[in-house]
């Protein structure tokens, strides 16, 4: 700590703090343009001068760094006079149409030079001529207005890592603009650049001129796109969602936002949306009220309760739902219809990863934070292309990596992340798990491991070693294309660390053996130390942004509320008593035994909410035909989908932005949502929905608002914690070695020779699930899928940019559009997940995962031709 | 003395009654007091703030570019406005959707003020009492065609 | 400015080029410290540094192509257009102003039947004009590719043109 005088005032402020931000701590406001507490210090603008003794001439605050018995002046005639002059040199180009700018009544040039400038200019020459390009998608660059703070080009740089702005030319010629001064921006579309502008150069297309910032209503809320749990704020006007706005430092985003969370927002008030409930009459959807569709629901729910007995009703609820939301689902299907047979999204791969970590952590709750991913200093990043399905703890990972952490990457492409990686490993598809068990090999032969752990876990670490042994590194470099060198070395950096994070994504959980994988990263972290101790984490990558809170809050058969064991009666006991009626003890169903269960004629009638399996699922699958044979389907959701087609009744059920509740992030934070606007037509929030079932099935379950919800769920979570039996990593090391070494087999997956490529289907920077589709800003920069596809392999297949190619499988044939593109290893197809058309979904099957049962329809083998179009 | 002969003989009374005869007698135009509203209508003063309008420029299109300043500035909130951008240009601002609820109107003129454009004017019509509120609840169509009337533009 | 299409072959260092670069990368401390002799030895080789050239040295230096692009337009050595075989370069600043820049500038774009910034149809010359060369004791001045003419007169120009076709 320092002290200083600032305007005779002493303030304490700590070593090297930047004048600006000591003055304001002590309450003295200096005028800036270019500094922003986000980035570097710059002094570009030199709006921000003050008078410090014994230096000459004024100083710019923003860059000069507080020492011992400094006398800083920030009031005077002298720095008025040079705050005017300086503010008139900025206005010498700036056209003054602030009444037509997007950016007044926000804008901090028009406040600084309300405050402090003349509003006179002097300057009479011409007026240069400045780019105004409006002809990116999202992006306007409306250069006359740039006052060249680059904000823009260093928080692209600093900051997002894209480096894809810069300042081109020179003097008073500068200006902003992508490589070569290009209109379009082609970059990661975060739109940071155009949060942080301080004027009106550049704007956003989907908000401009809708609407100034002191006519909106802004909301603090969660994003509800993917597991990452940003924090933002809605601004509404009557109902419509107009954007998303940040807070520097605020939620684990710290103001960042990736594109979806910043342009996909408009979903919401998306024409598309159901507004009202629609029930089946003849083979119509017909719009109903309220009333008579819940009755109708209830009516034949009970008649199949009575036929058939609740196990013949299964019901399966989406992760992009509340807490609130799913807690009281799976309350009303466990005792207002009484049968198990509930899941939700986490089923597709999320649930590996969590009942793998459950079955080591044990009932108490699983943290892991971003915080730890940022602060690391060695990132194992597996299989998972971090920068564009989580962008926010992509941004912690780049982060980590240029302050210098390791990062090691391993995955079956070549991703952007990999660009600040110090090891950066391209495995073969469907080697996954011969890479980690070579990392478990070189931490146990090498002798990498924890001595500490090693006496307390010796049993544990022998047995591996057992196992292991058994592999080669020959082998593993056959298989994954890894050398023995690489693996060690990766292995050492890891076990080394003494805050090491091991992040895993889809190609992990959402593959065979998911769970098994899951687990033996899990060995990794134990044996080399990294699971217990502060700063150390193991991260599953969650692709929904409340999967986490569908399997807490108990939407999985085999969890009950706080990740209680439903087949343990003592468990079961436990929320009987809050609950005050038995939970019914039969064994519940998961998604494929259910799905499985319809068309073996024990599942009647099937409660879906804001899943869209006919959709999702390949169109020759067995599962596809399940929801054909259903007696009764009942659809709740935001949108008409392929589903809801289907279905008997479909409900319209709110989005985020217009009911209260709370989301659970991957890091199993739990964050508050607020109501933004009323709900869009009939739409209720899901719980509201639930509760009115309820009602009508004989079993009230009445709450007043969505916080009432809470405070039982709290009480149920917290009833279950206090009987947690804490860590359960004592009784996971005495896993016999039987059981070890199934944990550690491996299956290879061999292309039929008449099917020579693998397609893989995941998503994309640019959406999030299906739901971004009814958002303007993200079809706006990707309206249509692309095979991605390696350059070698298209040479050989004749496929230029542009083309077209033909997938073919047995399940069928797809045209789809191809881009190609170096990332992609040989033998190796890319296709974005979130596009209903063409329905590359078709040619992939459904595998079942032997112990968690979760279900992956993700890739095929397929073979792949030019399509030559017929004239 | 003569305050006590004023008040005995009622000479205030009969000065004042005078003076009423004077007027009552006075002969229509030369000095007129009575003006026979509504037959007659007493002549404004330049600057009377009444009915507000909407202007064009001089080719017929709106001044407003929806900067939603005289929104902001009204203080007893009666304007309503919603800017959007021109389908075929995107650089062109307006007021998709402009209402002043004259019900509300103070007549004040701060939002003529407000107006960096001079889109917004006031005329002297101030007649403006209607059978249903509705009516005098003013869209952009009917500003402006008051101010076609009020304020002509050149038509070339 | 708007070209964005860039064809990424075509453009390579030679031998040479490469060598050197290579041999000083061992004296900077970063890549992209590199980057001002980098552009310097792509201009040399490939003419001008067109998206090409400048997306082919962001690869081989592995700095993001935004910053060299960034950094290529604000020298004014480097030459992002493709240029005639001689740069004619007139100082117009104070001191050759006084001394009859314009007037230069005039006789030039008269004799070479081209406007400032304009290159000759048979790609001989291209006239531009530059601030301060420091050359002012001389004035008025220009400079031809790497050479000055200093104390400028119209039957001076005539010679150096002549001398340079």
């Amino acid at each position: 700590m320092v002290k200083l005088t600032i305007n005779n005032k002493i303030v304490e402020a700590p070593d090297g703090m930047l004048l600006t931000e000591a003055a304001k701590m002590a309450g003295i406001e200096i005028p800036t343009l270019c500094y922003h507490p986000e980035l570097q210090p710059y002094g570009g603008c030199r709006l921000c001068l003050v008078r410090i003794e014994k230096m000459p001439k004024l100083q710019t605050a923003c860059t000069t760094r507080v020492c011992d018995n400094m006398v800083v002046t920030t009031e005077s005639p002298e720095i008025a006079k040079a705050r005017k002059g300086m503010l008139e040199f900025v206005l010498t180009y700036h056209p003054l149409d602030c009444p037509i700018c997007d950016k007044g009544g926000e804008c901090e040039l028009q406040n600084l030079v309300f405050k402090f400038g003349s509003g006179f200019r002097r300057y009479a020459e011409d007026i240069e001529e400045y780019t105004i390009d409006t002809n990116d998608p999202l992006i306007d660059r409306e250069l006359d207005r740039c006052v060249r703070c680059l904000r823009c080009v260093r928080v692209c740089d600093e900051v997002q890592g894209v480096t894809n702005l810069t300042a081109y030319n020179r003097g008073s010629h500068t200006e902003i603009g992508p490589f070569m001064g290009g209109s379009i921006f082609d970059c990661e579309y975060c739109g940071s650049c155009v949060a942080i502008c301080p004027v009106g150069a550049l704007t956003s297309k989907l908000f401009k001129y809708k609407a100034r910032p002191w006519q909106t209503k802004r909301t603090d809320t969660i994003c509800t796109y993917c597991g990452c749990g940003c924090q933002f704020a809605l601004e509404t006007r009557d109902g419509d969602v107009l954007r998303v706005v940040t807070d520097y430092e605020k939620g684990v985003n710290e103001g960042s936002l990736c594109t979806r969370g910043r342009f996909g927002y408009s979903f919401v008030n998306n024409k598309k949306r159901l507004t009202a409930p629609l029930i089946k009459t003849n083979t119509k959807l017909e719009p109903t009220s309220w009333d008579e569709a819940t009755d109708i629901i209830a009516d034949r729910f009970k008649k199949i309760i009575e036929n058939n007995g609740p196990d013949a009703i299964a019901g399966i609820i989406t992760g992009h739902c509340t807490n609130e939301d799913i807690y009281l689902f799976q309350k009303f299907m466990r005792l207002a219809i009484g049968t198990n047979n509930i899941d939700s999204a986490a089923r597709f791969g999320y649930v590996n990863a969590m009942s793998a970590i459950k079955q080591v952590i044990g009932s108490k709750r699983f943290e892991a934070s971003l915080d730890d991913v940022a602060n690391a200093d060695v990132i194992l990043s597996i299989s998972t292309n971090i920068t564009e399905v989580n962008p926010i703890a992509g941004l912690k990972v780049r982060r980590a990596a240029k302050r210098g952490a390791v990062l090691i990457v391993a995955d079956v492409q070549d991703t952007d992340i990999a660009k600040f990686a110090s090891q950066n490993l391209i495995i073969k598809s469907g080697s996954e798990r011969w890479f980690i068990h070579g990392l478990v090999k070189a931490v146990i032969e090498k002798g990498f491991y924890d001595k500490k752990i090693y006496k307390d876990y010796k049993k544990f670490i022998d047995n591996l070693e057992n196992i292991v042994k058994g592999l080669s590194f020959k082998e593993i470099e056959e298989k994954t294309g890894i050398s023995e060198k690489d693996i060690i070395e990766a292995a050492k950096a890891y076990s080394k660390a003494k805050k090491g994070v091991i992040i895993f994504g889809q190609g992990i959980t959402h593959q065979q053996d998911g769970y098994k994988s899951s687990l033996n990263l899990l060995d990794l972290c134990i044996i080399t130390g990294n699971i217990d101790s502060k700063g150390t984490a193991i991260l599953p990558l969650c692709d929904e942004n409340n999967e986490y809170g569908a399997l807490e809050m108990g939407a999985a058969p085999e969890f009950l509320s706080g990740f209680l064991n439903a087949g343990a009666a003592k468990d079961r006991e436990i929320i009987s008593k809050i609950w005050d009626k038995k939970i019914p003890a039969k064994k519940g169903l998961t998604m494929p035994e259910i799905f499985n269960g319809i068309l073996k004629g024990k599942i009647k009638a099937l409660y879906i909410i804001g899943e869209n399996p006919a959709g999702t699922f390949p169109q020759k699958s067995e599962f596809y035909e399940a929801l054909q044979k259903l007696d009764f389907l009942v659809c709740q959701d935001l949108f008409p989908t392929a589903t809801c087609e289907l279905a008997d009744v479909v409900l319209p059920a709110s989005s985020f932005a217009e009911k209260d509740g709370t989301f659970t992030n991957m890091e199993g934070r739990a964050q508050k949502i607020e109501a933004a606007i009323n709900p869009v037509g009939d739409s209720r929030p899901d719980w509201q929905i639930f509760s009115a079932l309820s009602e009508k099935m004989g079993y009230p379950m009445d709450y007043d608002n969505a916080d009432a919800i809470l405070k039982e769920i709290a009480q149920v979570i917290e009833g279950c914690n206090s009987k947690g039996e804490g860590s359960a990593i004592e009784n996971y090391v005495k896993t016999s070695v039987k059981e070890l070494r199934a944990i550690y087999e491996r299956k290879e997956e061999k292309a039929p020779a008449k099917f020579p490529f693998k397609l893989m289907l995941g998503p994309v920077l640019f959406h999030s699930g299906k739901l971004s589709g009814y958002s303007e800003g993200p079809v706006r920069i990707l309206p249509e899928g692309r095979l991605k596809i390696n350059p070698n392999d298209a040479d050989r297949l004749g496929i230029i940019e542009g083309d077209k190619a033909l997938l073919k499988n047995a399940n069928g044939e797809v045209k789809v559009k191809v881009e190609i593109t170096d990332r992609m290893p040989e033998g190796l197809l890319f296709y974005p997940e979130h596009f209903m058309y063409p329905a590359v979904r078709n040619l992939c099957k459904i595998d079942i995962d032997k112990d968690t049962k979760a279900n992956y329809f993700k890739s095929a083998f397929v073979a792949v031709e030019r399509h030559v179009p017929e004239h | 003395m003569i305050k006590f002969f004023k008040t005995i003989l009622f000479i205030d009374i009969i000065m004042g009654l005078l003076l009423t005869l004077k007027h009552f007698f006075m002969f229509k135009g030369k000095r007129e007091i009575t003006i026979e509203y509504p037959d007659e209508k007493k002549p404004l003063p330049d600057g009377y703030r009444g009915l507000l309008c909407l202007r064009r420029k001089d080719d017929g299109s709106e001044r407003c570019v929806g900067c939603t300043l005289c929104e902001a500035y009204c203080p007893s909130k009666c304007i309503t406005v919603v800017s959007a951008g021109a389908e075929n240009d995107p650089m062109k601002r307006y007021a998709k959707f402009y209402q002043i609820d004259i019900t509300k109107c103070v007549f004040c003129g701060y939002c003529v003020d407000a107006c960096p454009v001079e889109a917004l004017a006031m005329t002297k019509r101030y007649e403006l009492s209607q059978y249903e509120k509705e009516t005098i609840v003013m869209a952009k169509d009917k500003l402006l065609e008051i101010g076609d009337v009020d304020y002509p533009w050149r038509k070339d | 400015m708007e070209d964005t299409n860039i064809e990424k072959k075509g453009y390579a260092f030679s031998k040479e080029g490469m060598n050197i670069l290579k041999e000083m990368m061992k004296d900077y401390p970063s890549s992209d410290a590199l980057l001002l002799p980098a552009l310097y030895i792509a201009q040399e080789e490939f003419g001008h540094l067109d998206s090409g050239a400048l997306q082919y040295v962001a690869d081989v230096l592995k700095v993001p192509r935004s910053k060299v692009f960034g950094v290529a337009t604000y020298y004014t050595m480097y030459k992002t257009k493709p240029t005639g075989k001689h740069l004619v370069q007139v100082c117009t600043n104070l001191s050759c102003s006084l001394l009859g820049a314009d007037h230069i500038l005039k006789y030039l774009e008269n004799k070479l039947g081209i406007k400032v910034g304009e290159t000759t149809h048979d790609k001989k010359f291209t006239l531009i004009t530059v601030e301060c060369l420091g050359s002012c004791g001389t004035a008025p001045m220009m400079q031809v590719n790497d050479t000055y003419y200093e104390n400028l007169t119209e039957e001076g120009i005539d010679r150096i043109l002549e001398g340079l076709k």
